[in-house]
């Protein structure tokens, strides 16, 4: 069955931020999938709730954060379910890991770049002999070393010259783009199921966005990991995606293959985001805009949170919450009036 | 103009802070400037009839070892803390902020220079600086505000230079340079504003502070000459009369804790209103 | 009809030595930023200035808004020579450059309401009685498209696009003739990029305006920019017309930048897609010899690390610095 192929399945999954007393629906549900080795990329301008989404497959939100329906379901097993212990022993930095943009929050500014990649390795390796077991000292110190030619050997992979210099180096001593470059190390070195990227390339210069893109793009291939990549970026996911999903004010509006979506859109907003790149418009002309703005978290309701702004609304539109419709086993939109696709 | 008060009086009304600070500062400001209408007893009459009497119905919080009332010189009190503490921070003020801000802006030969008078003011232990003052120029009221307003204002400048460089480096600066602004413009409308809150809260801090040591140099002998009533002067004779007057020890100590919170609290709360972020919070809640 | 001309302008940031080194005679080392860049920019163009982290372009924007002192060259301004003026002139050329800040939250003050910030340059030059100050602040923000009621609201509470907005519309009181703009859609999303584009040009064209326009979004660049500039290290790699350099880009640079580039259309036909450019973007203390770029230059020739290549036509408004391009 094609369902049980799914490594990732979020269904209907909504979640709510607490503010003083009021509530913001900022996820409303979502469903989205993810197959072994697949690439999606979740689009959206921000504060549509992406990061949340991914945030929540780790169950790390902040406190004022409510998953008040859905499953989120990782190889069949519903990790809203999961006890606490167990998130943390078999999903978090194991099956599922993450990378984010901003470097200075995941690497530890006060440890060298071994130790974490080593730890990494101690908590999730088959073997971890707590210091105070009666073990010889040879057999601890072939397993330190065993961890030390891992790392090195990971670091390399990641094309970071003289890697067994740069292991006991501090995090402050390498480049943005290198820096990004160890985090991948210590992703693939767990070989997750999941590996989440919150925007990892945001932020680097042009070429090395590129170089760090490319090399992560054969890594993914060769670990066959399963990536959820989020971004604002639809460029990137055009490099890099099999499927994109786009999230508008917390709802997936459009799920398809990569090429699919960006050559013959069905959602209002998928174009008229695509219309608003530079590339769409000829010199000259004015950009396309999208008039108004995304509603508050505290203002959306159930009808269409695209209503106000789209050029193709119709009646029905805010009557009835707009239906999820599946145009081909790959496409689906969530829209009364989805465009002809061409 | 409307929209501007009302923000500041809405949010006013909803800060506690601000409202119970005010109100205390403004019960002890009252009590200072009105001591002659409210105390029941000359605080320098002697009485010696009546003295080390505990708590009774003619003298409610006691007498003093001349039979002096116990109350009135609290209150009378009052008016020396206040006017050595609220003079002597606003020396203080004056002259930290004008020479910290400057030392930080012009930087060069002139910050130096600044920042030498605040060291050679610092290491000096307070205690013989004042010593040395006073028994260069005898004790009096104005001595020790002076001495006080100085002192403070090595420590407030030092905050105030701070504060300054690290708004210097913000990018507004850059802005306002480039549109044109003169640099007495960046400094009213720019610097000053955006440090006022920290430098506003430290010399909340040193008003309290400057009671305390007042009161500690009363205690001393060397502060307010006697017989001036100062809430230190009655420590002083409830530490020679410990064992026999406890109550000369209590009232001055709960007026100087009192005093010292209204003060906090009146500038934190200031504070919290000078900045539109917050005052904003304010209103909301 | 050049507006603003830079010859060997050259910017260095010397770096300071501890005493001993300085008894001890070592050379005085320096960062070359900006190292003899020339240049012109004519009347009503949108001359599109490209690179990345640490080419130098920030300090040339610096520079060109006289907050840097340089080293040597000229920045010829009409006919004045902006780096000869006193302090009384420079303040006065301040109506006539101003620039768009790279990071608009951060360059209002959070303390003045956005009217105030707004009326800034307004009052700085005594321009306007208190009562007209108003009504000039609205129509500022009526051209950006911000309603009146954003007068009365802090920076604390607008959002990203909002507060560029505010910027450009204080940027504009004082009708300058040039524009630098450092990155007008850094951190904004698409739509709303899309926005201030057009306001932008909008203005352009009402105002008479001429734009230095920064960025490092390359199609941005490609679809607004008339002339463009591509910096290295602190060096003119190429310049020229835009839809020149971007179609037939001669600096192996721009030509890596441009392949390094993320496009929409889909990369399934270049499934391997070349990257030229590897490595880090070196920094600018301790530059190679010869030509900047050799190091990770694919097409590199022995001249190349001895000799700095000079910037040579290659066809009509299109330069390029290289050696390649001279046989």
């Amino acid at each position: 069955m094609k369902q049980d192929l799914k490594l990732l399945e979020i269904q209907d999954l909504s979640i709510v931020y607490r503010v003083g007393n009021r509530a913001g629906r900022v996820v409303e549900k979502a469903t989205i999938d993810l197959g072994p080795g697949e690439v999606l990329g979740l689009a959206g301008e921000s504060g549509c709730g992406k990061s949340t989404l991914a945030w929540s497959i780790l169950r790390l939100l902040p406190g004022n954060a409510r998953i008040v329906g859905g499953t989120i379901r990782l190889e069949g097993r519903n990790l809203l379910e999961l006890p606490e212990k167990e998130m943390n022993r078999e999903i978090r930095g194991k099956r599922v890991t993450m990378i984010i943009q901003n470097t200075k929050e995941s690497l530890n500014p006060v440890f060298t770049v071994g130790t974490q990649m080593s730890d990494l390795l101690r908590f999730h390796g088959k073997e971890d002999i707590p210091w105070t077991a009666s073990v010889s000292p040879f057999r601890r110190a072939r397993i330190n070393k065993e961890r030390h030619l891992e790392c090195v050997r990971m670091l390399s992979e990641m094309e970071i010259a003289a890697p067994d210099k740069r292991f006991y180096e501090y995090p402050h001593q390498f480049s943005g783009g290198m820096k990004q470059r160890v985090m991948m190390a210590m992703n693939f070195m767990v070989s997750p199921a999941l590996l989440i990227a919150d925007e990892p390339t945001t932020g680097l210069d042009v070429s090395v966005e590129a170089y760090v893109l490319g090399l992560f793009k054969n890594k993914v291939r060769q670990y066959r990991t399963s990536v959820l990549y989020i971004t604002h970026n639809l460029r990137i996911l055009s490099e890099i995606a099999d499927r994109v999903a786009i999230m508008y004010a917390g709802m997936i509006v459009e799920q398809a293959p990569v090429e699919e979506l960006f050559r013959a859109p069905l959602h209002p907003y998928t174009r008229a985001l695509i219309r608003c790149l530079p590339e769409g418009g000829s010199l000259g002309e004015r950009l396309q805009e999208i008039p108004g703005q995304v509603p508050s978290i505290f203002e959306r309701t159930e009808e269409c949170k695209f209503l106000p702004r789209c050029p193709s609304r119709t009646p029905i539109c805010s009557e009835v919450p707009p239906p999820d419709r599946k145009t081909s086993s790959s496409h689906s939109v969530l829209c009364h009036n989805p465009l002809e696709g061409s | 103009m409307n929209h501007r008060s009302s923000e500041y009086l809405q949010a006013f009304r909803k800060s506690r802070k601000l409202f119970i600070g005010t109100l205390l500062v403004f019960i002890l400001v009252t009590v200072a400037i009105c001591a002659p209408l409210l105390a029941p007893y000359n605080p320098y009459k002697i009485d010696v009839r009546n003295r080390l009497s505990g708590l009774s119905g003619s003298h409610p919080l006691g007498t003093d070892h001349l039979g002096r009332d116990t109350l009135s010189q609290i209150i009378y009190g009052t008016r020396t803390s206040i006017l050595i503490s609220l003079i002597g921070t606003l020396i203080a003020f004056v002259i930290g902020l004008s020479l910290g801000t400057t030392a930080a802006y012009v930087g060069g030969v002139i910050e130096n220079l600044i920042l030498l008078y605040f060291d050679v003011i610092r290491s000096f232990p307070a205690i013989i600086l004042i010593l040395v003052i006073v028994s260069t120029f005898g004790p009096s009221i104005t001595t020790i505000i002076l001495v006080f307003g100085f002192i403070y204002s090595s420590l407030l400048g030092r905050t105030a230079r701070a504060v300054t460089l690290s708004v210097i480096k913000e990018p507004f600066m850059e802005s306002a340079i480039i549109l044109g602004s003169k640099t007495g413009a960046v400094l009213t409308r720019h610097i000053l504003p955006n440090i006022i809150g920290p430098v506003l809260i430290v010399t909340g801090m040193y008003i309290p502070f400057m009671i305390m040591a007042e009161a500690g140099l009363s205690f001393l002998g060397l502060g307010v000459p006697p017989p001036t009533a100062s809430w230190g002067s009655v420590l002083r004779y409830g530490f020679e009369n410990i064992m026999r007057a406890w109550w000369l020890i209590l009232w001055p100590s709960l007026a100087l804790a009192l005093a010292m919170l209204s003060f906090n609290l009146f500038a934190e709360g200031l504070r919290d209103i000078l900045n539109p972020e917050k005052r904003g919070e304010l209103i909301i809640s | 009809m050049a507006l603003i001309e830079l010859k060997n302008l050259k910017v260095y940031y010397e770096l300071r030595q501890g005493v001993l080194a300085k008894v001890l005679g070592g050379n005085r080392e320096a960062v070359k930023a900006v190292d003899d860049v020339s240049f012109e920019v004519h009347e009503g163009e949108i001359f599109g200035i490209v690179g990345e982290t640490g080419c130098g372009k920030t300090t040339l924007c610096k520079s060109l808004l006289l907050l840097i002192k340089p080293k040597g060259g000229q920045i010829l301004f009409g006919d004045r020579n902006l780096l000869a003026l006193n302090a009384k002139e420079v303040r006065e050329f301040r109506r006539e450059v101003q620039m768009i800040p790279q990071d608009p939250v951060g360059s209002l003050n959070p303390r003045m309401r956005i009217k105030a910030a707004v009326a800034e340059p307004l009052r700085a030059f005594s321009q306007v009685d208190p009562a007209g100050i108003e009504g000039q602040v609205d129509e500022l923000l009526k051209i950006v498209d911000l309603s009146p009621e954003f007068k009365e609201k802090y920076p604390f509470q607008v959002s990203g696009g909002e507060a560029r907005r505010v910027t450009v519309a204080r940027s504009l009181a004082l009708r300058p003739k040039l524009m630098i703009c450092d990155e007008p859609t850094s951190g904004l999303d698409v739509s709303i990029s899309a926005k201030i584009i057009n306001v932008m040009r909008a203005i352009r064209d009402e105002f008479n305006l001429t734009y230095i326009w920064v960025s490092h979004n390359l199609h941005e660049i490609n679809y607004i920019s008339n002339r463009v500039l591509v910096m290295y290290l602190g060096k003119i790699v190429e310049i020229g017309k835009t839809s020149a350099v971007f179609k037939r880009p001669g600096h192996p640079y721009t030509q890596g930048l441009l392949m390094a580039l993320p496009k929409l259309a889909g990369p399934s036909d270049s499934a391997e897609k070349k990257i030229y450019l590897k490595g880090e973007v070196p920094s600018p203390m301790n530059p190679p010899r010869g030509c900047r770029f050799h190091p990770r230059c694919e097409q590199k020739k022995s001249i190349c690390m001895e000799v700095e290549p000079e910037l040579a036509e290659v066809e009509a408004s299109h330069q390029v610095a290289c050696w390649r391009q001279r046989c």
